[in-house]
């Protein structure tokens, strides 16, 4: 039988704001280790209340079955790193490895405990969600860190071609003469003789296979800025508002790109958020329909109608953008509080029991 | 306006508002009464379906442990109903969030569990086992500045623990 240690209570009553604050504040070895071993904070598409490590083992898990896998088991030693090492003490040497307080700090941003300890229940769900995100946006960093460690993964390959010859540097992973093959089937009309040619057909190697920076600085610039989502979920009285909704979804799909299904994971965080985005805008528009928005940003009808169909299938879960709109609103208690006392909750009810037609008037004003 | 969706720029628009309450209670308003429309039929009744879902990730888990040993967890939602978790036997008991912070610690004895210790020579009331609101409580705690609420229910063999968001 498992038995409470009474040392370790106090810790275990702290809010996920006050225990990130003791580790950043006081390098509190204890409040670190209560986080890794009994904070359950994140979630990885259905699966709930993993811990930092079973949540960074699950997006390297996922990025092994990508084209960046060899790369999955150092981008996950560099994201555990980042979180867990607090400076010894003794250290004369400050810059050797990454420090957590610095990675964990982005949290407490704006979510200052009330006094006396009892931060809300929605500052501990705000306080989780800013926590997946930093995470998985750190996971990213370390990827793209390793990766540009592991530029010598690339190689150059000079193509021959009838006009000339250009060399470009490939990924390690395309050899021999894949190499003639995979470049014939991406690079449109190549000319050697072109000016700028080189360097159009470097981006394209660069887009598809993922790009080489030369400094980390470079990759950040490339990066979706998750710390954007603080600026739209802010704190006003104790309370969080969502601002602007299209922006909050388009900004959580983009960041969680990678648990996305595979038609939308090859879309590019960028191309997602700015597909949201538009839909979200043309929702107010009379003339436009799922197609048109499935055209424009190429992908399929039907992938697009798992992902954001607007009209939805009586027995089928409700397309995973809406699902995604609905918790970012269910983390919102102006909106759920209003939702009950304007008596939603019920109507709800009655309309999932078979009867779609609302009655008038039973809204409460 | 996309008909089917015809909510979600009311809900966006809302949202913008400086004062959020009153423009969110106008937009429920405004979404139910477009929903009588034929036009908006289907519209009204996929609204229907995303605020189940809305109420659905808003549960709230709370975790039980006794001894140590999970034995159960209540899904709580916001909106104020009371969640319970059955089978509760005398022991030390931990409630927990979800994300791991305890919220509670204390022993629960046969006492606040058994009906005939709890109240000894009164009739068991039927709400004992039913999960009726009058059904008397051995202890009441107050959690996180009193924004939860703790109770516990005495039964014949064990009692049941319930909780709610006030």
């Amino acid at each position: 039988m498992k038995v409470v240690r009474k040392e370790d209570s106090s810790l275990r009553r702290l809010s996920l704001v006050a225990l990130i604050s003791e580790i950043v504040r006081e390098d509190n070895r204890d409040a670190l280790r209560e986080f890794h071993e009994r904070r359950p904070v994140f979630c990885f598409r259905t699966q709930h209340s993993l811990l930092l490590i079973e949540f960074v083992e699950r997006l390297r898990q996922a990025l092994t079955r990508t084209e960046d896998g060899r790369f999955a088991d150092d981008a996950y030693e560099l994201t555990v790193d980042k979180f867990s090492r607090l400076p010894n003490e003794d250290a004369q040497c400050p810059g050797n490895g990454p420090d957590c307080r610095w990675y964990f700090r982005p949290v407490l941003a704006g979510m200052e405990e009330p006094p006396g300890g009892t931060a809300s229940l929605e500052q501990e769900q705000l306080a989780a969600r800013a926590l997946q995100g930093l995470v998985w946006r750190h996971f990213h960093l370390s990827l793209l860190e390793v990766r540009r460690r592991g530029a010598s993964g690339r190689t150059r390959y000079v193509w021959s071609l009838p006009g000339g010859s250009i060399s470009v540097m490939m990924p390690a992973g395309i050899t021999g003469r894949t190499r003639r093959t995979w470049l014939a089937q991406h690079v449109n009309s190549p000319d050697p003789r072109r000016p700028g040619e080189q360097q159009r057909i470097q981006a394209i190697v660069n887009e598809v296979t993922g790009p080489v920076y030369s400094s980390f600085d470079d990759a950040v610039k490339y990066e979706v800025d998750v710390t954007q989502v603080h600026n739209d979920v802010k704190w006003t009285d104790g309370s969080a508002l969502v601002r602007d909704l299209a922006k909050t979804v388009a900004q959580e799909k983009a960041e969680r790109i990678a648990e996305q299904r595979p038609s939308i994971r090859a879309m590019g965080a960028e191309a997602l958020r700015d597909m949201i985005l538009r839909l979200f805008a043309a929702l107010t528009s009379e003339d436009f329909s799922d197609g048109d928005i499935a055209r424009e940003f190429c992908i399929g009808k039907v992938a697009f109608s798992r992902f954001a169909g607007t009209s939805w299938h009586a027995r089928q879960s409700i397309p995973d953008l809406w699902a995604n709109t609905a918790h970012v609103l269910a983390g919102n208690p102006a909106f759920t509080e209003m939702a009950r006392d304007s008596g939603v909750w019920d109507r709800v009810s009655q309309v999932l029991k078979g009867d779609p037609r609302p009655t008038r008037g039973r809204v409460n004003r | 306006m996309k008909d089917d969706l015809y909510f979600f720029p009311i809900i966006v628009k809302a949202l913008r508002a400086s004062d959020k309450k009153a423009a969110i209670k106008d937009a429920f308003v405004r979404i139910q009464e477009m929903g009588t429309q034929r036009r908006y039929r289907k519209g009204a009744s996929q609204f229907g379906r995303f605020m189940e879902s809305v109420q659905e990730q808003g549960r709230i888990l709370f975790v039980v442990e006794c001894n140590g040993d999970r034995v159960g967890t209540i899904s709580v939602h916001p909106a104020g109903l009371m969640a319970r978790l059955p089978g509760i036997r005398p022991g030390t008991y931990t409630i927990s969030l979800s994300t791991g912070r305890l919220l509670w610690e204390g022993a629960l004895t046969e006492a606040d569990l058994l009906w005939s210790k709890a109240f000894p020579g009164r009739a068991l009331s039927l709400a004992a086992d039913t999960s009726g609101a009058e059904q008397p409580v051995t202890r009441r705690e107050a959690l996180l500045g009193n924004e939860v609420q703790l109770l516990v229910f005495p039964g014949v063999e064990s009692g049941e623990m319930g909780i709610q968001i006030e």
